[in-house]
């Protein structure tokens, strides 16, 4: 059973990757977050964040302070290296999940 | 009560040029709002040049623009224009805000021991997406638009008298407005990207008073 969930969670995921569209499907339906808690191997995160990462467009940096500018293929090496960077990217990415799932825009 | 202002405004990258350009909309606003004015750009924004109008002019507001760390606010070409430990009294009686990594988490707390009324900033890095295109034109730039706007809502609000509590809450109220739009509207791509760092900011930014 919990195999059967946890495949059901992963096609979810990929269903919702491809679409561009899965945080809002995400926020309509919070026990989808528990799909999600299954998803919790490092690779699998990094492979999320690294799809999620693909929707920016080519043209679109992003500024990490001190730590410098870096476009989309720059940011998708940085979270495939597991590096000092990409474990910043995963974390925001992280914090982002954490926050909608607290509700963390309508506290505010 | 009008106050001074001291604004720092290094432009070295791509990261202090859009700051640099977004602080201008500020001094137009202080210009208004404000007293005396005294804006250290480029290269004026030095460490001896700040400390020299931070003690004779004693600007009751400083918005400091650049690259930081937990105890570092850094000017032109990265030199550091406070540093925790070394000369944080400099702040003392003033409202500081950071635009700026990261010096919210010790420079911040080690400022207000030392005297200052408030430090508004960030305990984590600052993101902000920005269209490559557009690097020449920041002002022109929707994207870091997105991110600056909010930022800059913690001065617009201390220039219009708000407490340093009001001008942080306002600041983060404005990065969630902003995060909520762009999850309920026909977001493009990167706008629907654009969400995650505008929750990080507005998350890690902090507030530390008397």
């Amino acid at each position: 059973m919990k195999k059967e969930v946890r495949s059901l969670g992963k096609w979810l995921i990929w269903k919702w990757t491809t679409k561009r569209n899965w945080e809002k499907l995400f926020c309509k339906n919070w026990r989808n977050w528990k799909l999600f808690k299954f998803m919790s191997n490092e690779q699998e995160i990094k492979q999320l964040v690294v799809e999620r990462l693909k929707t920016l467009p080519d043209n679109a940096g992003l500024s990490i302070g001190a730590q410098g500018e870096f476009n989309r293929d720059e940011l998708i090496s940085h979270v495939q290296n597991g590096d000092e960077i990409g474990q910043k990217i995963i974390e925001v990415e992280l914090n982002f999940l954490r926050g909608l799932k607290e509700g963390i825009l309508y506290e505010t | 009560m009008k106050h001074n202002l001291l604004i720092t405004r290094p432009n070295f990258d791509v990261t202090t040029r859009y700051l640099f350009v977004w602080a201008k909309k500020i001094i137009e606003l202080a210009e208004k709002k404000c007293g005396k004015i005294f804006d250290l750009k480029k290269q004026r924004a030095n460490r001896k040049e700040f400390e020299s109008v931070m003690r004779k002019h004693e600007p009751g507001l400083a918005f400091l623009n650049g690259h930081g760390d937990e105890r570092t606010v850094a000017g032109q070409d990265n030199e550091a224009l406070i540093r925790a430990g070394e000369n944080e009294e400099i702040l003392k009686a003033k409202i500081v805000y950071a635009l700026s990594c990261r010096s919210g988490k010790t420079l911040g707390p080690y400022s207000v021991k030392a005297g200052a009324d408030a430090y508004i900033g960030y305990d984590e890095d600052f993101y902000f997406l920005y269209d490559n295109d557009k690097q020449t034109r920041p002002e022109q730039d929707k994207t870091a638009e997105i991110f600056l706007e909010p930022a800059s809502q913690v001065m617009i609000s201390l220039l219009k008298n708000h407490s340093p509590q009001e001008a942080h809450a306002n600041s983060r109220k404005s990065f969630a407005r902003q995060a909520r739009k762009l999850l309920t509207s026909g977001a493009t791509a990167l706008e629907s990207s654009a969400i995650k760092y505008l929750i990080w900011n507005m998350q890690h930014q902090v507030c530390v008073e008397k």
